[in-house]
């Protein structure tokens, strides 16, 4: 079974690599030109009869036929049937990796990078459905989980995917495994009380007249030049320890560095929260060392609950699916259906969607379904490209289409959210990374067809199981 | 008209809801209350287009109910009434494979073939998957017996919500025999070793032994019709299937188990076979189409594999049969999410290639046809029952969902 | 004296003018002859009368404590007056007195003048009919339930009781005077029910019903049936055939106990009454309060378990609305405890003393089919009853003196230093 999903995953890699490199040949290397019956900018603006000019990677120029100069020497993809759109930005998955979790409770040292693995069938999901900025985070089940990156769903290697690495830090205010609410809630503060503890230590330890952070530091085989080798007071808005400039930053342990950087208003936080209880952990928490600004609460959709309070707070939110959440009145026992992002979005909070949760990997469908649950149409899209790409900090970089941002464009074969809309073409900073008509793995799918040399791998493997 | 836009959008109204959170001072008038209750069952809702799944589309019109039946419907006419207009109106939606039921307490196991039990006997009219099915658009079920059993009893159709009665929701008592092909019935079982300690210590112990259960049941019924002192309980039921006054489904996932089903219709002559969850029915197209069974397919599944067996159910599955001329009709399988529900399955064969005329008659009037209830429902015709699904945009389009319903002219969701 | 009964005419006017009462406003003339009871009113009336015109006051022996005397002897007339006389159909009487002949009751009524020479005990605090259970937990597992067949229609619990068990003495302790026993619901069908008294080994009934099981406790993997297809099936065509106790069921001569907890169990057993115009009493059906027209109009009784500490919201909200909506029900019994925390919790849920009171008494005995004999204080019934300390529903208050056919039977021991 495993080698019938992993295969085909591999030759559509490959697929895509040899694309890719066939839109690299030198004549056009830096150069593409897609025209479109539409173009979709973002959710407020729309170009009919337009044409969209690529140049190393950004979008050079956008406009109407005619009214925008066409390149002689660059290649043409799309046309008149074709609509054009951002590509989707997915604000945080956990997937796409080998083993999502760390047993450790306390990990920042640790970093998503080592976990990756690039040719995983998730990020062919990503390129299939038109995912192309995607920022991973370990899993839920932590106190502090590794730092996480920002990729895109293409490259053999992880460093080729990467846009943005050490990106973010994956924080849970619900009980990792084998811990109560109360014992997480409490490890979680004195993750924090231990960095005020640490750094008082070594700054004493420095008056003192001792080195025991740099020693520890270079017994390591850390590097400590440059900026590392300088001492800097410490910043931030919550809580300081004076003296702080007395240490060399590369001295500071690995440990607590990440911690520091939220503490110092520096880094995204990613705040996971199970239930609408760990919510006031989460924010209080994240008050509490000054980072409440840089911190994005991950809810499962029981959190709808606990809306007033992050609105309050003024955090952004990213919505695992399902959207619709379910209960049981515990008195009645009758059935409650509550629409999550309608909730949000009545109070004003700013929320991505994400597909995490949801089998079908992907955020067009996502989107789709919000608007058809209540949502308009302005926040939905805003909630797969614009609001996301504003959490991950790319705001002015991905979520839309406009001159001097990545070219991550998607060819659809009709309206974005339309049930038989397909992407024909994903282009990937100006590169074309999938196309359809070489995607064997859909084929697959959508006509059952199976790929060449894997006929009948199915049968084989149930007669294998004696 | 107002979506759902969200807390509780989508709560049951009616009678039997509301009357249990008795403060002391309520509760003298607790009957009172009860006998004025009789729940309103006429009114017009207009809409931007009603599809009435006879192939015809009413752009801008109304419905017309009184008394839970259609008197009217038509491009002119009355105004909405109360504010009931909604984008659109299709028939209530029917599910003949809605897995609803009390697991293993709704199939007798005592016995691998048990033709003559109904699981009529054996099911919950309060079950939440009821209501879960009602809010979503489905107003008629096929409830059979789960698939632990080779033959497990005779299904019944039910309206999804009403009465508080199995007997007062039933629209067709006895409507199929029910059974199954393939690893389920024989899932529990293993040989007996040892002093057997419960009914499972038997065969069938694999598809050859579910196979051959079939077979002799029918052998038996073949022999029960000359003599008959060879008769045994259910041989009725066996025999009315072989004289083709009752249909007989079966679960039947994977491409061999499609095949099995087939061979057994044709071996026995069996007039009516409806094929459940047969995911991989195309992949026997000329069988298929050669013995006329009708085809149930499962909830679609994003990454292909589903059901019991994990048959490959493709996005274009659906427009295969169509355009092999096999009957098909989509099923919900009780599914919690609201994306895996019965009133999503079009949507997804539509982006599978089918057409929305063919998508809307597999979750209406081909499955009351195949139960034979289509003389009460299925269609939007004066005369049937008011079952009505109103939608907040084009039905089936990813981008609308089920905003009202009403069940035999009770309207159970409120879109407004 | 008299000011006493002054005071206790007044508080009857109050409770004569309660909406309860209302419907019955002449509590005191009805138990003066106009008695809707089994015995002749016309032989009330003229007993009545003929105590009446007995003209000598009678001698009172006054005492504070419950009585120490022996069981009454045979042919031997007592009257006990007590402050509050509950009659066992909801109603109760102040400063009432019971006159009893030969172990049963022959009058009840306030300023009741009893024949000359009657023995008169002056009891403080609340008289009332022994507690009626219609059904129990009592006989260990072993007795109650065959694993060798699901099917046993000839089956008697009877043969199972033992008058000596511990568990019936402390239902008597707790004032308890009768209950039903019970085959267990892992049956289908479990054989016939039995009624019996907590002491003096007495059998009320030794077949009040047909105990039939639609719990999922009679579904089981290892025996036939193993679904609610073929329990029906089965039950079906046992009742169309018709031999035996199905016979006696169908023909009306015996009642069913049907164990249904879910609330589809119990349209099981409704829709099976229908189709076999039989019906009887429905053990455990904790939220038939969501299904109370169908209850009503099916004529079945609800028998509930008495709800522990941890009942859910719902299930007693649901009791309490079936209690209000004036359906009849008894209880089981599972332990002295539960049965007064039980209605102290549905009490508190706005459910009248009242409706509890005759759910324990007279509604227990109706269920149990042995209404004509105990639950009420009533010219010919049973001399079963119980002196309480208080309101029988009270939690602080307790059974001072439980009588059994007229016998005293049991007296709560003096604690050193205790209110009462």
């Amino acid at each position: 079974m495993m080698h019938v999903q992993h295969l085909p995953s591999l030759l559509s890699t490959a697929a895509a690599a040899a694309l890719a490199l066939a839109f690299s040949s030198p004549a056009s290397a830096e150069k593409l030109v897609i025209e479109a019956g539409r173009i979709v900018q973002d959710s407020a603006t729309e170009i009919t009869d337009g044409i969209l000019i690529i140049e190393d990677g950004r979008i050079v120029a956008i406009g109407r036929q005619g009214e925008v100069e066409k390149p002689w020497d660059a290649p043409v993809l799309g046309g008149p049937d074709v609509v054009v759109f951002p590509g989707f930005v997915e604000a945080h998955s956990s997937r796409g990796m080998d083993r999502p979790n760390e047993n450790l409770d306390v990990a920042p040292f640790l970093d998503v990078r080592d976990s990756i693995d690039p040719i995983n069938v998730y990020f062919e999901d990503c390129r299939r459905w038109g995912m192309t900025t995607i920022n991973i985070q370990q899993g839920n089940n932590c106190v502090i989980g590794a730092q996480g990156r920002i990729v895109k769903p293409t490259g053999m290697t992880v460093e080729e995917m990467t846009v943005r690495p050490g990106f973010g830090l994956k924080l849970s205010a619900s009980p990792k495994a084998g811990k109560s609410a109360a014992t997480q809630a409490m490890a979680l503060r004195q993750s924090f009380d231990g960095l005020r503890r640490y750094l008082e230590e070594i700054v004493q330890d420095a008056r003192d007249g001792g080195d025991l952070a740099k020693r520890e530091a270079l017994f390591q085989g850390r590097d400590l030049e440059g900026e590392k080798a300088k001492g800097r007071a410490m910043a931030g808005s919550a809580w300081k320890v004076d003296g702080l400039e007395l240490i060399p930053r590369g001295a500071i342990d690995e440990k607590q560095s990440p911690l520091l950087d939220l503490v110092e208003g520096r880094g995204t936080a990613f705040i996971w929260c199970g239930g609408a209880r760990e919510v006031h952990v989460a924010l209080e928490v994240a008050r509490t060392n000054g980072f409440l600004d840089r911190a994005v609460l991950v809810l499962d959709p029981s959190c709808w609950k606990a809306a007033d309070v992050i609105a309050e707070s003024g955090v952004a939110v990213v919505l695992e699916a399902p959207m619709v959440h379910l209960e049981r009145d515990p008195v009645t026992g009758k059935e409650i259906e509550t629409f999550v992002p309608g909730v949000f979005a009545e109070k004003g909070v700013r929320f991505a969607l994400s597909s995490q949760n949801s089998n079908s990997n992907s955020l067009w469908f996502q989107a789709a379904r919000a608007v058809g649950l209540g949502l308009d149409r302005k926040t939905a899209i805003d909630a797969v490209t614009r609001v996301p790409a504003e959490i991950l900090g790319l705001g002015d970089q991905v979520g839309a289409l406009a001159p001097g941002r990545l070219a991550n464009v998607l060819l659809l074969t009709g309206d974005p959210l339309a049930n038989d809309t397909w992407v024909q073409h994903v282009v990937l900073e100006g590169e074309v990374v999938y196309d359809r008509a070489k995607d064997v793995r859909n084929k697959y799918l959508i006509e059952g067809v199976e790929p060449m040399g894997l006929e009948g791998s199915a049968q084989q493997g149930g007669a294998g199981a004696r | 008209m107002k979506h759902p836009m969200h807390a509780i959008s989508r709560l049951l109204l009616p009678a039997s809801a509301a009357l249990f959170a008795l403060a002391p001072a309520a509760l003298a008038q607790a009957e009172g209350a009860k006998k004025s209750e009789e729940p309103k069952r006429s009114w017009t809702v207009r809409a931007d287009r009603i599809y009435t799944a006879t192939g015809q589309v009413i752009e801008n019109g109304f419905v017309a109910v009184v008394d839970g039946r259609i008197t009217a419907i038509g491009p002119a006419g009355p105004g909405a009434e109360d504010g009931l207009r909604v984008a659109a109106i299709t028939p209530g939606l029917i599910d003949l494979s809605p897995a609803i039921d009390l697991g293993t307490n709704s199939v007798e196991q005592s016995d691998e073939v048990t033709p003559n039990v109904r699981v009529a006997d054996a099911l919950d009219p309060f079950a939440l998957a009821f209501e879960r099915a009602l809010r979503s658009g489905v107003t008629t079920v096929l409830c059979s017996p789960p698939d632990d059993n080779v033959v497990g009893g005779l299904s019944v159709v039910l309206q999804t919500g009403g009465a508080a009665t199995i007997a007062e929701r039933t629209l067709k008592a006895d409507a199929v025999l029910r059974g199954a092909f393939g690893s389920q019935p024989s899932r529990r079982n293993s040989p007996a070793f040892l002093r057997p300690r419960d009914f499972f210590n038997r065969r069938p112990t694999t598809r050859m032994g579910v196979e051959w259960e079939w077979r002799k049941a029918f052998y038996d019924a073949v022999v029960a019709r000359q003599d008959k002192d060879a008769a045994f309980p259910g041989v009725e039921q066996l025999h009315a299937v072989m004289d083709g006054k009752l249909p007989l489904m079966v679960h039947a996932n994977a491409t061999q188990d499609v095949r099995t089903a087939i061979y057994l219709k044709e071996e026995f002559n069996l007039p009516r076979m409806i094929l459940d969850q047969s995911s991989e029915a195309w992949k026997e197209p000329e069988m298929l189409v050669r013995s006329g069974a009708a085809v149930v397919l499962p909830p679609f599944a994003w990454t292909g594999r589903v059901g019991a067996d994990g048959g490959f159910h493709a996005w274009n599955t659906a427009a295969t049969l169509d355009e092999l001329g096999v009957t098909f009709a989509f099923s919900g399988r009780d599914g919690l999410d609201v994306d895996d529900r019965l009133a999503m399955q079009p949507g997804y064969a539509i982006r599978g290639g089918l057409s929305f005329e063919s998508a809307l008659r597999a979750v209406t009037v081909t499955p009351a046809q195949l139960l034979g209830v289509d003389d009460v429902v299925g269609t939007i015709e004066v005369g049937k029952r008011a079952d009505l699904v109103l939608w907040s945009g084009k039905p089936f389009d990813f981008t609308s969902s089920v905003v009202g319903v009403l069940l035999n002219g009770e309207l159970v969701v409120d879109p407004r | 004296m008299i000011e006493r009964l002054l005071t206790a005419t007044a508080l009857f006017a109050v409770l004569a003018a309660t909406p309860t009462s209302a419907a019955t406003p002449t509590v005191g003339l009805a138990l003066r002859g106009e008695s809707n009871g089994a015995a002749g009113s016309d032989a009330a009336r003229t007993e009545t009368a003929r105590v009446e015109t007995g003209s000598e006051r009678p001698v009172a022996v006054e005492t504070e404590a419950p009585p120490t005397a022996p069981p009454t002897a045979a042919r031997e007339l007592v009257a006990l007056r007590a402050d509050v006389v509950h009659l066992g159909d909801g109603r109760s009487v102040e400063g009432a007195t019971v006159l009893l002949e030969n172990g049963r009751v022959r009058a009840v009524g306030k300023d009741l003048a009893v024949p000359e020479g009657t023995p008169v005990q002056v009891l403080k605090g609340h008289l009332a009919p022994g507690f009626v259970l219609a059904n129990s937990y009592l006989l260990p597992g072993n007795e109650r339930f065959d694993s060798t067949r699901a099917f046993l229609p000839d089956a008697s619990i009877v043969h199972a009781f033992r008058a000596d068990t511990e568990g019936l003495s402390k239902a008597l302790r707790a004032g308890v005077t009768t209950v039903l026993l019970s085959p267990a619901e892992n049956n289908v069908v479990g054989g016939r029910t039995a009624v019996v008294k907590t002491a003096g080994k007495r059998v009320l009934s030794p077949g009040a019903h047909l105990s039939v099981s639609l719990s999922t406790a009679a579904v089981d993997d290892r025996r036939y049936p193993t679904s609610f297809s073929g329990l029906i099936a089965e039950l079906r065509q046992q009742l169309v055939a018709g031999e035996g106790a199905y016979g006696e069921v169908k023909g009306g001569k015996l009642p069913l106990l049907v164990y249904a907890r879910d609330r589809h169990q119990v349209v099981r057993a409704v829709e099976l009454g229908r189709e076999f115009g039989i019906r009887g009493v429905l053990v455990g059906a904790s939220l038939a309060g969501e299904q109370l027209a169908l209850l009503k109009e099916s004529g079945w009784t609800v028998v509930f378990d008495t709800p522990g500490a941890g009942a859910s919201e719902r299930m007693l909200d649901a009791m309490a609305a079936y209690a209000a909506g004036g359906a009849p029900f008894a209880f089981s019994y599972s332990s002295a405890d539960d049965l007064r925390f039980a209605a102290a919790q549905l009490l508190r849920r706005g459910v009248s003393p009242d409706v509890l009171m005759r759910a324990l008494t007279s509604g227990g005995a109706n269920a149990a089919g042995v209404g004509a004999n105990v639950g009420r204080l009533e010219r010919g019934l049973d001399g079963d009853m119980v002196l309480w300390s208080g309101h029988p529903l009270e939690l602080t208050s307790s059974p001072r003196a439980v009588y059994v056919d007229g016998a005293l039977v049991h007296r709560a021991p003096q604690i050193p230093g205790a209110a009462h």
